[in-house]
């Protein structure tokens, strides 16, 4: 029925779907966001695209019913979200791992916080670590990890409960270039394997193409959704995407979009 | 054969209810010392040690003090029963409302006395101008120094007087920084002995400044409540006052054994020797604990001129002489 | 040869300041009672070590139920101010006027509510130790990054389980290090507290050799005074590695 049909394992989750009708979001007489809509089948890899400060952030907050919408409602599998969803697994630009834990207890939080078996997690726990070449990493705390690798960490706790739901927010803002590449392949094969519904928020054009199924770009203040831009192509996709006309072609797109919202100033 | 066992039985249960009995009838009195355990107070102790408070149905307990002032509200508050305190420090605390009295003025004259070096030309009160004196600030030293000038004719506005902490007095006086210390002899001479400082002292008790001391201070509520444990226990402390101005030694000895950091034995022995000869008993004294009424006129005077005290009342309603022994114990004064 | 040199040249520089100081004493005529040898002192401290010991035993007791008293009562607290804006407005001045209160300067008082003995130093020291507990555990708790919370919400964590999970161990180092701060303020607080209006304890035995004119005494005690003090901070740096292992790592 979602049409995804790649079910390989036991662990496969189907997604779910998500839909924001009518949103908006104003803080005091500041009118941040919306109205928007935003409907996401489930399984579908979204993403948010747009400018510093259009709202992207609030969105996904309020996807995950983080944050209440002064207008409007979202609605999980047709069903109205009234309290933070639990079904998800959410991934922030900082790590945000706590420091005092270690890279495999900070994991098993979903765990202990959920009650789930212990055992099971921790095997899954373990299998997510390899995925995302954390060997060895297990013992070791936050402050001993680099970028990269907490960022890692911290995709695996957002996983290791197999939400349906996975929400991420510029998660690979602050990595350097080449392992920004790497992650966001590491990251796509992960999805392939469990096609659970991401939403995914980033200003960068080159993760929105690299990663999507389905681009939304976003204007700035109020947050508005100004482009739905349908990413067609074969995954698992390539490193270098510049090579492929057909990205090349979806990137200037979005670019001619940015320039026109003036959010670029080229002479 | 049944009938006598039984009466056996009976019989020792009586007087083991007896025994018992007049054992948990001894009341019990908790004592505040005006500070830590020193030779001054042995005395208290040896009377403890003699029994003398058991005998009189007292189950005593004595607990070191810090301060005279803390002691008289250790006393109002009913922190404890009864409290050693300074006579001018319990009038002055009563003056201001505390609901206190004097049972017996234990020691009638003070020890204060100007100290000075052996060989100091400093020989009457009058030789005290033009000299450095050290004073410690908040004591009674500069009012004993005012009713010793005032009854001598001394000018204090000639005497330079040096502020300094009472811990720096040896050293003061040692080091030639001062000409002379106010301070208490008895306490103070073995020390400056055991520093090689000769010295001797000017005895404000010499210099007409009568001043009452340490005194028995409870509250206005014990009297009214206990008053027989009130006259038992004056009694059995007067009676250790007097067996303590027999033999010091002995007095020492007790102190020790129970404080044995409370000093050192032969200063502890001078200290006590000192207090026995010099303080207990005032001239004309009516008995241990209870001065002539002239004298305490005069000492009030002192009090009221020179320690701060208000005069509003008479020393008579802070002073209850109904609880001291009667007959009163006389002085063995020679 | 680096860890050799760091434990050889403080213990040098002891035994040098000791040397010098032992010979000032007995070479240049500075007097005993104004600046004891360490053989003299050390002396005493050995032919006085029963009292020593006994009088310690009595200051760590009071230490140890004061601090104890302080922290159970300010960590709470803290919790409770640090969450909320309203609670800490209004308490804002109260914490600060116990702050620049004079502890020491109550001890008389306390003396006449509570007596001489350990009522009255526990009172003082659990409010000196209190204070930077207090303090310290507010800021713990209150800054928090919001965005660990929507982690923990979106797990479905119960109240409870963010504070377990979350809250207590994110404050953990902030509440470490007022109960650092407070230890020391608590041996402090005993030991003036017992020189001033106690009748036992380290600090009534220094007043003592004080009044006594035995300097040799009091150097004593203030040894055995900085022993404690170090033992303490010995004692809550192991605890401060069990409960805060990441610190370490």
């Amino acid at each position: 029925m979602d049409g995804t049909g790649t079910t390989t394992q036991a662990t496969a989750v189907a997604g779910a779907s998500i839909r924001l009708e009518g949103v908006t979001k104003s803080f005091g007489e500041n009118m941040a966001l919306g109205p928007i809509d935003v409907a996401m089948e489930p399984g579908e890899f979204v993403t948010v695209i747009g400018p510093s400060g259009c709202g992207k952030s609030t969105t996904m907050l309020i996807a995950a019913g983080l944050l209440a919408p002064t207008a409007g409602v979202v609605k999980v599998d047709g069903r109205v979200l009234d309290r933070p969803m639990t079904d998800v697994g959410i991934v922030f630009q900082d790590h945000l791992l706590l420091e005092f834990r270690t890279a495999l207890s900070n994991v098993l939080l979903q765990q202990q916080i959920r009650h789930l078996p212990r055992q099971q997690i921790e095997t899954r726990a373990r299998d997510l670590f390899a995925q995302l070449g954390l060997n060895g990493a297990e013992k070791r705390y936050p402050r001993q990890l680099s970028g990269g690798m907490r960022q890692r960490v911290s995709i695996a706790r957002a996983l290791v409960h197999n939400p349906s739901i996975l929400l991420m927010d510029e998660p690979f803002g602050a990595l350097d270039a080449i392992t920004r590449t790497q992650i966001r392949h590491d990251l796509e094969l992960l999805w392939l394997e469990r096609r659970m519904s991401v939403l995914f928020i980033t200003h960068s054009i080159e993760e929105a193409v690299g990663l999507s199924d389905r681009v939304l770009v976003m204007s700035q203040s109020p947050g508005r959704i100004v482009e739905e831009i349908r990413i067609d192509l074969p995954r698992p996709r390539p490193a270098h995407l510049g090579e492929y006309p057909q990205f090349a072609a979806h990137a200037d797109r979005i670019y001619s979009i940015f320039e026109k919202l003036g959010v670029y100033k080229f002479k | 054969m049944a009938r006598k066992g039984l009466d056996f039985v009976l019989g020792v249960c009586l007087a083991v209810a007896l025994a018992t009995g007049s054992a948990s009838a001894a009341d019990k009195v908790k004592f505040t010392l005006n500070f830590a355990a020193d030779p001054g107070h042995a005395a208290y102790i040896y009377a403890q040690k003699q029994g003398y408070y058991r005998d009189a149905g007292i189950d005593l307990e004595i607990e070191q003090g810090r301060g005279s002032g803390s002691t008289v509200q250790l006393v109002a508050a009913g922190q404890t029963d009864v409290g050693l305190a300074d006579a001018g420090v319990i009038v002055n605390l009563a003056a201001r409302g505390a609901p206190v009295k004097i049972i017996g003025i234990i020691e009638q004259l003070s020890s204060w006395a100007v100290i000075v070096r052996e060989d100091s030309p400093i020989k009457t009160p009058k030789d005290l101008e033009g000299r450095k004196l050290g004073v410690v600030p908040g004591t009674a030293q500069r009012a004993l120094l005012g009713a010793m000038a005032g009854a001598q004719g001394v000018d204090v506005a000639k005497i330079d007087i040096v502020n300094f902490d009472a811990a720096a007095s040896l050293s003061m006086l040692g080091e030639g920084r001062v000409d002379a210390v106010i301070d208490v002899p008895d306490i103070m001479f073995p020390r400056l002995k055991d520093r090689g400082i000769p010295v001797r002292a000017l005895y404000m008790r010499d210099f007409k400044v009568p001043l009452v001391s340490m005194s028995l201070v409870v509250t206005e509520k014990m009297l009214q409540e206990r008053p027989d444990v009130v006259r038992r226990f004056v009694a059995a402390t007067l009676k250790g006052i007097k067996a303590t101005m027999e033999n010091p030694a002995a007095a020492v000895s007790a102190l020790l054994e129970v404080y044995p950091d409370a000093g050192k034995r032969d200063a502890a022995l001078f200290t006590v020797t000192e207090r026995a000869k010099n303080n207990y008993c005032a001239p004309d004294s009516v008995g241990l604990g209870l001065p002539s009424q002239k004298y305490l006129d005069a000492s009030y005077e002192v009090m009221t001129k020179f320690m701060g005290v208000s005069s509003d009342k008479p020393f008579s309603a802070y002073f209850d002489t109904a609880y001291l022994p009667n007959p009163p114990l006389v002085c063995a004064t020679k | 040869m680096g860890s050799r040199s760091a434990s050889f040249l403080p213990t040098l520089s002891v035994v040098v300041v000791l040397s010098v100081w032992e010979f000032a004493s007995r070479y240049l005529g500075i007097s005993a009672h104004i600046l004891p040898a360490p053989s003299v002192f050390c002396r005493s401290l050995v032919e006085n070590a029963p009292i020593l010991t006994r009088s310690s035993l009595i200051t760590l007791q009071a230490i140890g139920v004061g601090f104890g008293v302080g922290a159970v009562a300010a960590i709470p607290l803290g919790f409770s101010i640090g969450l909320s804006p309203a609670l800490e407005r209004s308490l804002y001045y109260v914490i600060v006027l116990l702050n620049t209160l004079p502890k020491v300067a109550l001890a008389p008082l306390l003396v006449v509510w509570f007596g001489h003995g350990l009522v009255s130093k526990v009172v003082l020291i659990a409010i000196g130790a209190f204070v930077p507990v207090l303090v310290d555990s507010i800021a713990g708790f209150k800054y928090l990054d919001r965005r660990l919370l929507y982690v923990s919400r979106s797990a479905g964590a119960s109240l409870f389980q963010t504070f377990l999970f979350i809250r207590l161990p994110a404050a953990l180092p902030h509440i470490v290090s007022g109960l650092k701060t407070s230890l020391i303020i608590a041996v402090t607080v005993a030991i003036v507290v017992e020189y001033v209006a106690a009748t036992d304890g380290l600090g009534f035995v220094a007043m003592r050799a004080v009044t006594n004119d035995d300097l040799p005494l009091v150097f004593a005690t203030i040894t055995v005074g900085t022993l404690i003090g170090f033992g303490v901070n010995a004692v809550m740096s192991v605890v401060e590695w069990l409960l805060l292992p990441w610190k370490g790592a």
